[in-house]
């Protein structure tokens, strides 16, 4: 079980920034912080961090998990150590000693806004789109092409209107096997009357099994 | 904005560089704002970030009430095309707004490759590129090592800042705000802002030519003195420094925290310019280095530190600050790194010192392969030192060995190419003998196309024509050891540099028509176009080789006749005719040889 684990958030302009980075950042504004992050042992340590199921780059995050190793003198404190700390768009919420690994991690749900610029469909057809049992979408990756059926990939969708020419959906993603990109929810609606202008995501949390908020 | 830049933003490369929000950005209260500055660096983000008089003028312009200077990068050419496509103008990181919004926009010129750039990002921000057009605020100013010539970017700019900018910079930005405090026009406050020492109007002078194209006057109007002489700040500890700095949140070139030691170099090499143009040489105390470095670590985070110079070893009190520093440094991981370190063994050691874990990355700049060459430009390396410093490396368990040198130095014949190879052979041959890495030492001959550069010794030499440095690129991978990876410079890009290094205004309209041609990135093998450049210089009417390839005599009007680094061009010219002779200059700490700099010094004598 790691030490501690870290809520954070991924908004705004850092929602840009990669897995990476993100990593980086916080290495950094550990040491910013002053607390000492532990490193691992070896030829080239590195520190005790790691962030379960990173998102892809251009999505929001409420609720990523950070586990880390360190000397905390207050573990109340570290968010507010560390958000002295952050670059704009990341915000440290709290932390806590965990009670399961974030290998337990089954759902994440998230929030998809899509746009369109000249007046929103109504969002009962957005969610008959995605109720359809077929919903083929062609992955990229450094392997090639793939195609898969998306609707494998989510338990939910569940569409309203949020005016402005917006529908946001909620959607319930199986965060066990491989992730899919939000963005693909978009790339399936490219060739339909329902292809919106943008559409933005967030992952507003995890979940286990139960569908409880994963701790 | 936000949607509109996130639409954009999905479909480029790299997105983190065009958001700003950055640990450390400066953002202000507009209400308390009268002065908005875009400092503009013409290369992209992972570049810009890298560099350490961006992030110290950064902070001094942003130390001034009222003032809030802001960061701008070029666009890499994904990003561009989707801005100009969105209508999203050239914005600056922090705020997001225009720049042709603000009052005045600055850009830093350190390679003559950027100068497209500046121009395609005034026309990013919906500026016009001619100074002339441009009516009231923004300003267009630049400063930085190639502003000591800045002749072919003179019709784009307002005005050049020349030298250090910690001093200057306060007083110009001071003038805008008076300027706009007191509603005056463009032509007002660069009449004012002229007065200004180390300010240079090009507006101010004007220059006229013989009909073979050689500059016959530059004239001076308005009351503006005759040499535009650059500035220097005298005492380095008391020079504004910044504690806190612009952390980067995503990759970039140098990611690390950079300190200065001294400026200026007591080495005098011929063929380099920041040698001539940053003396004299002036120090920062042990003291206040290892402050800065401190607090910039504590700042930042990060976990490599720097320290800069033109040549490392020359610090004096190197030792004692390594020791000072690696106190600091290794509890809490952080690396030291010496760049510009010599050949010798006082280096080699502290080297070691520094570097415990990773012993791999070797690298010395010889310059010349020839013994004689190298006295020719004044790099005083002995081959004895280099192999001594070498042996006790690769016995030490070093594995790799980079080597640099140049070709087409004044002076060269065949047999100092083929030196070049001569040299790697026998580093090779001593690392056979004495190398205890498993891996062997891999040795990498790096070789660059020599641009005589204005303010140097060599300003008045001919460059090598592009077939000349071919020929002898061939004629040295014919000699060099199969075993030696041997890599060299694109003579193109050389030979442009050489032409825009030492050029006049008149190339001016050469940019804007490589630029509205569609050249951009010049310094980044993917963008740089050689035909188009070509195309550009034809359809102006101006030959290339003339600025390049052309002697020129010593008593010839150059271009930049009217700035001056502080360097007597007498001094210069002696410096030349030793080179023709062979013949070495003690350096500045073994005896004075009289260049002319020590006069910005409190009592006329170097502290080298
Ligand atoms: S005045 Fe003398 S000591 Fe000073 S930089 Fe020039 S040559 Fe060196």
């Amino acid at each position: 079980m790691p030490k501690y684990r870290l809520v954070f958030q991924k908004t705004g302009s850092a929602k840009w920034l990669s897995h990476l980075d993100v990593m980086h950042t916080f290495a950094r504004a550990f040491l910013r912080a002053g607390i000492p992050l532990k490193h691992s042992e070896g030829f080239n340590p590195h520190p005790k961090i790691s962030i379960a199921h990173p998102l892809p780059v251009g999505v929001e995050g409420y609720g990523e998990l950070l586990d880390f190793e360190a000397d905390c003198p207050s573990l109340e404190r570290v968010p507010e150590l560390l958000n002295a700390a952050l670059p704009v768009g990341l915000r440290a919420i709290r932390a806590y000693p965990p009670q399961a690994a974030a290998s337990e991690i089954a759902l994440a749900l998230y929030r998809l806004t899509f746009e369109y610029d000249n007046g929103a469909p109504a969002p009962e057809r957005l969610a008959d789109f995605f109720a359809q049992e077929t919903i083929p979408v062609v992955k990229r990756s450094k392997k090639g092409e793939t195609e898969i059926n998306l609707r494998d990939a989510y338990l939910s969708f569940v569409a309203r209107d949020a005016g402005e020419g917006r529908i946001e959906a909620e959607v319930v993603l199986d965060a066990a096997r491989a992730p899919v990109n939000p963005k693909y929810f978009e790339s399936a609606l490219a060739e339909t009357s329902l292809k919106p202008n943008y559409m933005a995501a967030t992952r507003e949390k995890f979940l286990d099994s139960t569908e409880k908020d994963f701790e | 904005m936000d949607s509109r830049l996130d639409r954009i933003l999905r479909r480029v490369e790299k997105p983190a560089r065009y958001t700003g929000g950055e640990y450390g950005a400066i953002i202000k209260n507009r209400a308390e704002v009268d002065t908005r500055v875009a400092f503009c660096f013409p290369d992209v983000y992972e570049v810009g970030m890298s560099n350490l008089g961006m992030q110290i003028l950064y902070g001094l312009k942003n130390s001034m009430p009222g003032v809030w200077c802001e960061r701008c990068f070029a666009p890499w050419p994904d990003m561009e095309r989707e801005m100009r496509q969105a209508g999203i103008p050239l914005y600056a990181l922090e705020s997001g707004d225009p720049i042709r919004e603000f009052d005045a926009v600055c850009f830093t010129l350190q390679y003559e490759m950027s100068y497209t750039n500046i121009l395609n990002m005034l026309d990013l921000a919906g500026l016009e590129l001619r100074a002339e057009r441009r009516e009231g605020f923004p300003v267009v100013f630049a400063g930085g090592s190639c502003a000591y010539n800045g002749e072919p970017l003179a019709p784009f700019v307002d005005f050049f800042v020349l030298g250090e900018g910690e001093e200057m910079n306060v007083e110009v930005v001071r003038e805008i705000q008076r300027a706009k405090r007191d509603g005056i026009s463009k032509q007002d406050f660069l009449r004012r802002v002229s007065a200004i020492p180390g300010v240079y109007v090009p507006s101010f002078y004007d220059v006229e030519y013989h009909t073979d194209g050689r500059v016959a006057s530059i004239t001076p109007k308005n009351g503006v003195p005759e040499k535009v002489v650059k500035r220097i700040v005298k005492d380095l500890d008391q020079m504004y420094f910044p504690e806190k700095t612009v952390v980067p949140s995503t990759e970039v070139i140098h990611d690390r925290v950079t300190v200065e030691l001294f400026r200026g170099c007591i080495r005098g090499c011929r063929f380099c310019q920041a040698g001539q143009i940053y003396r004299p040489v002036r120090s920062k105390s042990c003291e206040t280095v290892v402050k800065q470095a401190k607090a910039l670590l504590e700042h930042t985070g990060c976990e490599e530190i720097s320290l800069s110079s033109l040549s490392t070893s020359d610090y004096r009190p190197l030792g004692q600050l390594c020791d000072l520093l690696l106190e600091f440094c290794e509890p809490r991981r952080t690396n030291l790194s010496l760049p510009s370190l010599r050949a010798d063994n006082f280096s080699f050691e502290l080297m070691e010192r520094v570097q415990k874990v990773r012993k791999s990355g070797l690298t010395f700049a010889p310059e010349a392969g020839s013994q004689r060459l190298r006295d020719a430009i004044n790099k005083n390396v002995r081959e004895e030192d280099l192999a001594r410093t070498c042996r006790i490396a690769f016995e030490g368990g070093y594995s790799t060995l980079k080597l640099y040198f140049m070709i087409g130095l004044p002076t060269e014949t065949d047999e100092d190419v083929l030196a070049i190879a001569g040299l790697a052979y026998r580093m090779m041959k001593l690392a056979k003998e004495t190398a205890t890495s498993k891996r062997g030492v891999r040795i990498t001959v790096s070789v660059a196309c020599f641009v005589p550069k204005p303010h140097t010794p060599f300003q008045w030499e001919a460059q090598n024509s592009m077939e000349e440095f071919k020929r002898k690129i061939d004629l040295l991978k014919g000699k060099m050891p199969r075993a030696i990876a041997y890599n060299w410079h694109d003579p193109s890009t050389s030979y442009l540099e050489a032409v825009f290094a030492r050029g006049d205004r008149r190339l001016g309209d050469v940019l804007e028509q490589a630029w509205r041609d569609g050249c951009k990135f010049d310094g980044w093998n993917e963008y740089f176009d050689f035909e188009k450049w070509m195309g550009a210089f034809k359809k102006v009417g101006l030959d290339p080789d003339f600025y390049a390839l052309r002697e020129r005599g010593e008593d010839e009007i150059l271009p930049w006749n009217h700035i001056s680094v502080g360097v007597d061009p007498e001094y210069l010219k002696r410096e030349r005719a030793a080179a023709y002779r062979s013949e070495i200059t003690p350096d500045c700490r073994a005896g004075c040889s009289g260049c002319g700099a020590s006069d910005f010094l409190e009592g006329g004598v170097c502290d080298a």
